[in-house]
């Protein structure tokens, strides 16, 4: 099977006036096609950090960030866009849906940054594969918190990304919606896509096939 | 969904603020379609209605000459005057085809409430004047009077009708109307020339004498033939328009510096709203640069913004331009030292390509800036303070 995303020895420091932080102190990973990966961890770990850093929002002080067999750590921002387009869909705890747009408009809005410009069918399709098919036109403001969460999970799958990443996704919703959300990325999971979700919730960490623990930027199992 | 369908999505977020920046740019748009359909029409109106006179040269008695050409066409006293014999001169000389003696008297009337201005014209006038079209006949005799269109509406008369003009204690027959010419030749009261001589006191007297050519290429000779007879002044017709536009040269700088202060105001108000829009909306521009957008796509989007404003105040502008022209018109009247014929606000395709291509500058401009700093987000943005 092949990785899609691999780590090697990967470190993260930043600066904070004189103090020097290492949120990202040394890790290897390797995420092979179709797992679904959670990372778990206290506030402050460096969850989050590593998502940016496998997501190519961020790069490394230094190691290597291999995304799809692309040496992502050794690019340029443009070329880090075009990977992030091409390769990744992001889910966050805040949907950061467009309050004009509807939840169809949404979904495409990836696309238009994208090098695949009519995506409304397959739009249409994902709202369908998430549970939201009849409600296409609804604006963000008339969607419930787990409608909105499902509205941004079919947007970060608009462009077809080998791999999800998603930062908190449930943070924001009740259990319902939350047990919703990850059963969706089951579904998703099952057909082939690479999820890793960063969450607090280890129940719902549990419904991962593998869990990896954080700890002051280091895996710790 | 397109980019700019996305763009004017984004605008309708704040429906008021675009709104007003919207007519910001349309004030500024209409200003500039205005002034501009002002510059092309008055040059245009002014050239016209030097065409239209038929004149060639004017020639007065010792000072101003532009002052005396302007008189004739506007009305007005000139309180020195040729002797009729210069008439005569000026009709044998080489190259003149036609020429006409004009007396221009203005008199207040009793209750002084306005000024009457009586034109004497010879009977070679018409022929210098043939856009004059005349309802009725030409003077019959010295008690025959011809009204121009405004004065027959004020004083409700109509050809075959008596009028009496208080100020000279006499009654005319009205024997003809001088159809509307939008100038102020309908202002006029036209006499007789020895009926006006007559009743102004001014017997073999003349304000000025407008001259026709056989060959305006001989205007130069014929012109320096003409001022070889004594106390005379000649003035070409088109030195004329040339001078009265250099007269209007302050009307059109303190109009032009309105524009300016306009374009300004627009500019920056613009520049405000996108920046504003801008500065709130920069999680969006980070998730949009986090899913894949490139400095540029955020860039583009951030100035199709701008440029839709800017349509749509071009828009609005030209539309509030072409429909408050005759308001306009009369407002600009008001501070000009000449007004030739006709209308004087004239919008042509020039004058709309000129208005949109600065608009569409002046959006560029004012989001230039904006657009920049939004391309600059960085996607990290989008996430931090999650």
């Amino acid at each position: 099977m092949n990785n899609i995303v691999e780590l090697k020895n990967v470190v993260k420091i930043y600066h904070r006036g004189d103090e020097e932080l290492h949120p990202i102190d040394g890790i290897d990973l390797a995420v092979g096609e179709g797992d679904f990966v959670s990372i778990v961890g206290p506030s402050g770990s460096g969850k989050t950090t590593l998502l940016y850093l496998i997501g190519c929002v961020d790069t490394p002080t230094s190691g290597a960030v291999i995304i799809d067999a692309v040496k992502t750590s050794e690019l340029k921002e443009n070329d880090l866009a075009r990977v992030r387009s091409g390769k990744i869909g992001f889910v966050f705890q805040q949907f950061f849906l467009l309050p004009t747009l509807t939840a169809l408009e949404n979904v495409e809005l990836p696309a238009l940054f994208s090098e695949h410009k009519a995506k409304e069918e397959r739009a249409r399709e994902l709202l369908n594969v998430v549970g939201l098919s009849g409600r296409e036109h609804h604006l963000p403001a008339h969607l419930s918190g787990g409608e909105m969460q499902r509205v941004a999970i079919a947007r970060a799958l608009i462009n077809d990304p080998k791999l999800l990443l998603a930062d908190e996704p449930t943070g924001n919703l009740d259990t319902a919606n939350a047990e919703a959300i990850f059963g969706l990325f089951e579904k998703l999971s099952y057909r082939g896509l690479t999820i890793i979700a960063v969450t607090h919730n280890m129940e719902l960490a549990g419904r991962a096939q593998i869990i990896r623990h954080l700890k002051d930027g280091r895996f710790v199992d | 969904m397109t980019i700019v369908s996305l763009a004017i999505k984004n605008l309708k977020r704040h429906r008021i603020r675009t709104l007003l920046t919207i007519l910001g740019v349309a004030i500024a748009a209409a200003t500039l379609f205005s002034i501009l359909s002002f510059d092309v029409g008055y040059r245009k109106a002014l050239h016209e209605e030097v065409a239209n006179t038929g004149i060639n040269l004017f020639v007065s008695t010792e000072g101003c000459p532009l002052e005396a050409a302007s008189l004739i066409i506007h009305g007005g006293e000139i309180p020195k005057f040729l002797s009729m014999e210069r008439l005569k001169e000026v009709k044998s000389v080489e190259g003149v085809k036609q020429a006409g003696g004009f007396l221009i008297f203005s008199l207040p009337t009793p209750d002084g409430s306005k000024v009457d201005l009586f034109y004497g014209i010879s009977d070679d006038v018409p022929k210098l004047k043939p856009n004059w079209k005349i309802r009725g006949s030409w003077f019959k005799d010295e008690n025959s009077i011809i009204l121009g269109s405004e004065v027959a509406r004020v004083e409700k008369r109509d050809v075959g009708d008596k009028i009496y003009i208080e100020s000279l204690n006499k009654e005319f027959n009205v024997v003809g109307i001088l159809e509307r010419t939008y100038g102020q030749d309908d202002g006029f009261y036209y006499l007789p020339l020895a009926t006006a001589q007559k009743y102004f006191r001014k017997e073999g007297k003349l304000t000025a004498i407008g001259v026709q050519l056989f060959d305006v290429t001989q205007l130069e000779s014929v012109k320096n033939k003409l001022e070889t007879l004594p106390d005379v002044y000649v003035v070409p017709a088109k030195d004329m328009s040339k001078q009265i536009l250099e007269l209007i040269g302050g009307t059109k700088a303190l109009m032009y510096s309105v524009l300016l202060i306009a374009l300004f105001v627009s500019g920056l108000g613009l520049l405000n709203t996108i920046l504003m829009a801008t500065f709130e909306r920069q999680k969006e521009f980070g998730y949009i640069r986090c899913v894949g957008a490139q400095p540029f796509d955020v860039m583009k989007l951030v100035i199709l913004e701008t440029l839709a404003i800017c349509l749509l105040g071009i828009v609005l502008g030209i539309a509030g331009g072409l429909g408050l022209s005759v308001s306009i018109e009369h407002w600009i009247r008001q501070f000009l030292p000449y007004i030739p014929a006709g209308r004087l606000l004239r919008p042509d395709a020039f004058v709309v390509l000129i208005t949109v291509g600065a608009t569409l500058t002046l959006g560029i401009i004012a989001g230039l800036y904006p657009s920049y700093r939004a391309s600059k987000i960085s996607p990290m943005e989008a996430i931090r303070n999650e």
